[in-house]
């Protein structure tokens, strides 16, 4: 089983950088978020980088777009390709499949997410003002990281769900941009317009409460349930029947 | 006694309102190219589809290679190489490549597998171009890596989905070369083709479906008898003295254009036809006899056609 993904991820990694414009959409859809997350905020928020909300925002975004970019071609773009019936006609188990394509996503977020976490220390420590080193601490770095993980296991699970049954890339990323980003940037300013202070401070009361470590605790706990249950629907989803009609 | 590798029987596939596959029963035995036949629509890549497990059957069962193709589908698709209607290629990937992934997939030692590669993409005159993307290849060298492809792990039994469909008469002719040299080492293929010269020429058996049905099983002879001989007459005034032989018992069926009839008859010799034909004005050049493949599929999936055979073993009009 193991080397059935490692199969397919082989494929994965070596098509993902011979795409019609693959590279150029990569790069732009990477460069940006590393370039801003990596340079720019460190650059800006000088020692207090590594305290203040900027790694949240690498933690969260990172992935999400990494997502968004690698994980609808997982199977619309097979299908569009048309070379998903010969993989599924292949000795290859469904499982293998399906985790491939999930764990091919999940170790490119994380390793993207690693890397501008890096950058972002080094250009900390080069080009701004510290005294010492500065560094995360490592309980928030492993925290960090934690949910930075299971944000990319929920993320594409829910993604490769939505490959599976869009008819092309295209299709399959507008349903990804859409859940990930639209739905949220819509959603908050209009929870704080319509609802009055008064209402919405138990929501800002909870969202204080998740500094806590029991609140990480319960982040934590949420967050690998939902990706969990991401996966689940994933694998319910992929049948070669459905697949091949 | 001949060894089975494919055995349907009473497979049915219904989506939803629509009836791809209609109670279709039969065998294929070992080592041969078994060819099936049908127009577009007629249920032939249904039936590969259930073949291979990929979708389950409404009613009825199959097994391929002894393997039930619903409980042990697994194990069918670990022991065939299929080559489907697209050939299924990355084309974004190099031809090496291409082969590299499915020789992973077959779990072939990485030695072994080397070796492999370079043999048969030498074999096709293309190790050369071997760090070619495979997009930017012709069709024809396309088809015939996917063909390598399907036989890199050397299989028992091949699924070839119109291995031909849209190559150019010598690039055809290649694949059909490569097809008889794998059934000669003893591999069993299961052949769709829309193409009846090629089914004449490779198979041993056929079966013609059509509207899921099949319509007649057996080998070329015995379908090419079954469906009534033809003849193809040239002459003058053959438009009108074609009526007056329609209704004749040995015909089986009458069309004439553009100065020539088209019969197919119930009896090997033409004379009495002929004769009938000359009686009724007709001047007749030139008598041709001799069943083609394509006569007896038309015949059997002309609209009108009647009941499905199990055997080929009756006449139709």
């Amino acid at each position: 089983m193991i080397e059935d993904v490692r199969t397919v991820v082989w494929k994965e990694w070596k098509a993902l950088f011979r795409q019609p414009g693959g590279r150029l959409r990569l790069l732009l859809s990477v460069a940006v978020p590393i370039g801003y997350f990596g340079v720019v905020g460190p650059l800006q928020a000088g020692s207090e980088f590594v305290s203040g909300a900027d790694p949240w925002f690498v933690a969260t975004i990172v992935p999400l777009l990494t997502v968004i970019v690698t994980s609808p071609d997982s199977f619309a773009g097979e299908r569009e390709r048309k070379t998903l019936r010969t993989l599924l006609a292949s000795r290859l188990p469904d499982s293998a499949i399906l985790w491939a394509k999930i764990s091919f996503a999940v170790f490119l977020a994380m390793g993207l997410t690693i890397s501008t976490m890096l950058l972002a220390l080094v250009v900390t420590n080069l080009f701004t003002d510290t005294n010492g080193l500065a560094m995360f601490e490592f309980d928030e770095l492993i925290y960090l990281l934690a949910v930075s993980f299971l944000i990319s296991v929920l993320a594409s699970g829910v993604a490769v769900l939505i490959s599976l049954r869009a008819e092309t890339v295209q299709q399959a990323q507008m349903t990804l941009t859409a859940a990930f980003f639209l739905l949220p940037t819509v959603l908050g300013p209009i929870v704080l317009i319509v609802f009055r202070d008064s209402e919405t401070r138990p929501i800002q009361e909870f969202f204080t409460r998740l500094g806590t470590t029991t609140g990480r605790v319960w982040v934590l706990v949420a967050l690998a349930a939902a990706a969990v249950a991401a996966q689940t629907l994933a694998r319910i989803n992929f049948t070669r029947s459905k697949l091949t009609s | 006694m001949v060894e089975t590798v494919i055995e349907i029987d009473g497979l049915t596939k219904r989506y939803g309102d629509v009836l791809a596959l209609d109670n279709l029963s039969l065998t294929v035995p070992r080592g041969i190219i078994f060819g099936f036949l049908g127009p577009n629509g007629a249920g032939k890549t249904t039936a590969i589809n259930l073949l291979l497990g990929l979708t389950g059957p409404t009613s009825g069962s199959a097994s391929v290679l002894g393997f039930d193709t619903v409980t042990e589908s697994g194990r069918v698709r670990e022991r065939v190489g299929v080559l489907l209607d697209d050939n299924g290629l990355y084309d974004q990937l190099s031809a090496y490549e291409n082969l590299e992934f499915y020789t992973r997939i077959w779990q072939i030692p990485q030695e072994l597998a080397q070796a492999r590669i370079k043999d048969m993409l030498s074999d096709l005159d293309l190790w050369s171009r071997r760090d070619d993307r495979a997009g930017s290849w012709s069709r024809g060298m396309r088809q015939r890596l996917a063909l390598a492809r399907a036989q890199l792990h050397q299989p028992e039994l091949l699924f070839l989905d119109e291995p031909t469909a849209g190559l150019d008469v010598i690039a055809a002719q290649d694949v059909r070369t490569r097809l008889s040299a794998a059934a000669e080492s003893g591999t069993t293929i299961f052949l769709t083709t829309h193409n009846m010269a090629e089914a004449e020429q490779l198979c041993a058996q056929v079966a013609i479906i059509d509207a899921g049905r099949l319509m007649a099983v057996g080998e070329p002879s015995t379908i090419l008898s079954s469906s009534g001989y033809a003849v193809r007459i040239d002459g003058h005034n053959l438009d009108t003295a074609a009526d007056a032989i329609a209704d004749r018992p040995d015909v089986l069926s009458c069309v004439a254009e553009s100065g020539q009839i088209r019969l197919t008859l119930t009896e090997p010799d033409p004379s009495e036809v002929v004769r009938a034909l000359i009686e009724a004005g007709a001047s007749v050049y030139e008598v041709r006899r001799g069943n083609r493949l394509e006569d007896a599929f038309i015949e059997f999936v002309k609209p009108g056609h009647g009941q499905p055979k199990s055997e080929s073993t009756g006449r139709h009009r």
